[in-house]
């Protein structure tokens, strides 16, 4: 059992380490925004929908539809909130 | 890991991060917004030959809620309808409440995919899966599970970017699997267990108060590539038995390249993940043996870019996958498997795919080689 207790020690650093990442994002944060800035929405739009399955045309939802299906495609992606309304503002505008 | 320990932790991570949290001050708790709700989903039919055995058909239809009651607020669930054996069974795949709290980081309740590894979570369905089946080891679907398909507790997830670097995050505290000690009568291996030694994975319920803790880092250095990395750590063993302190723990590595390229006229699509499952030897039968499992899977996919919109709807893929059992657990029979297939898209979630698999079980008195074809037809809306 004392094998079993060794095994605490590793998960203590892995929480370590996600603590540290989320504190480098911290500080980095508002650095990100500025870059972030610069890219337009469709630009944000091909480099992230089609990472994992096809692209659909803006013309396959309504604009309410595409609200609810960025805000889906947010939490699944790991997008932030500004890149996901870039996004959003895009569909709507080529809707 | 202890309840208290993992809840603080947490909640230490989301204090550290708070000063980058508010540049967003925008509100939309109030449910008086816009509610927004949508049905989505897909369907499929399979097709399955395979040497030695009856062919058939199967098929599934997997309704999607989605629910935008304001704008901080999400609701998703997905059901799974399928026939087995004459009789049409109901799952819930998932069914999560999340509140997206500011630009970096959303929290999640209830039950949700597991975040660890990126099939599960984004490329199992029918309509994404390059394939009608999914890479061994994933879920119980195919294969024995080595890691959880969902999980039922509680997440914080969120990205961001730092110059072009892209990076994502999720942790959460979930029930946990169990370990399997004496054969369950009637119990399936669909997202649940094999045999004895094996992690049980039906976690709606857990056998014991210490919660599973575990989550993903993720980085994208360009927008084609990400590269992540995903663990979890669950005390398995029941609290009243002498395996209490028996833990497992699962190591994820995963790699998706995307990519329009110029000279291959056409889009790639590389993924890879590996999957390594360890449960502690408590040195008590009978599970006083080396618990190792690992699973994996690469697989090559190209959509032709040029000519007629006809010859630039197919798609070739490749996969190769396999699964490694320990050599004491019952169902061990380590199994590795060759896949080519072909797909045509006549919508950008409609897909008809064919398959020939070359399945290689690796028994005690030398190799068996199966094929199977297998085709599907899926619809994603």
């Amino acid at each position: 059992m004392a094998i079993i207790r060794k095994s605490y020690f590793k998960y203590v650093a892995g929480i370590t380490c996600l603590g540290a990442l989320l504190a480098m994002f911290a500080l980095l944060g508002c650095t990100a925004s500025r870059q972030l800035a610069a890219k337009p929405g469709a630009q944000l739009w091909g480099e992230n929908w089609g990472r994992c399955h096809n692209i659909r045309t803006p013309s396959s939802y309504s604009d309410a539809q595409w609200e609810i299906v960025v805000t889906h495609m947010r939490t699944r992606a790991n997008l932030t909130s500004d890149e996901a309304d870039k996004i959003l503002e895009f569909l709507k505008a080529a809707n | 890991m202890k309840p208290f320990v993992a809840t603080i932790s947490i909640l230490a991570m989301l204090l550290i991060a708070q000063p980058a949290f508010a540049q967003d001050s925008r509100s939309g708790t109030s449910f008086t917004d816009q509610s927004k709700f949508m049905l989505a989903g897909f369907g499929f039919v399979n097709a399955v030959d395979q040497k030695g055995e009856i062919s058939s058909f199967q098929m599934g239809f997997n309704p999607i809620l989605l629910w935008q009651p304001s704008r901080k607020f999400f609701f998703e669930s997905e059901l799974e309808f399928a026939i087995e054996e004459g009789v049409t069974e109901v799952t819930l795949e998932y069914a999560q409440l999340l509140f997206l709290a500011n630009r970096y980081v959303t929290f999640g309740g209830g039950k949700f995919l597991n975040p660890t590894n990126v099939f599960m979570e984004r490329l199992h369905p029918a309509w994404i899966n390059k394939f009608p089946d999914m890479p061994f080891g994933l879920g119980g679907h195919s294969g024995v599970p080595i890691l959880a398909s969902t999980q039922v507790g509680v997440q914080a997830r969120g990205g961001i970017s730092m110059g072009s670097i892209r990076f994502g995050y999720a942790a959460y505290m979930s029930n946990g699997p169990s370990i399997v000690v004496e054969e369950e009568a009637g119990e399936g291996h669909a997202h649940g267990s094999a045999g004895v030694g094996t992690a049980n994975f039906n976690n709606t319920s857990d056998n014991n108060g210490d919660k599973a803790f575990g989550g993903r880092v993720a980085v994208l250095p360009w927008r084609t590539l990400e590269i992540g990395y995903g663990f979890e750590t669950a005390a398995v063993g029941d609290a009243s038995t002498e395996f209490k302190d028996v833990r497992s723990r699962n190591n994820v590595v995963d790699l998706n390249y995307v990519d329009d390229l110029s000279f291959l006229r056409g889009r790639l699509d590389v993924r890879g993940q590996v999957v390594w499952l360890d449960i502690d030897n408590p040195d008590v039968h009978p599970l006083e043996f080396d618990n190792s499992s690992v699973a994996g899977y690469g697989q090559l996919a190209f959509r032709p870019g040029i000519g007629k919109a006809f010859v630039q709807n197919f798609e070739f893929v490749a996969r190769y996958d396999f699964q490694d059992l320990p050599s004491q657990v019952e169902e061990n029979v380590d199994v590795e498997r060759i896949s080519l297939g072909l797909n045509y898209w006549f919508s950008p979630a409609g897909v008809l795919k064919m398959a020939v698999e070359n399945i290689t079980r690796k028994e005690m008195l030398g190799d068996e080689n199966d094929y199977r074809v297998v085709g599907q037809f899926s619809l994603g809306f």
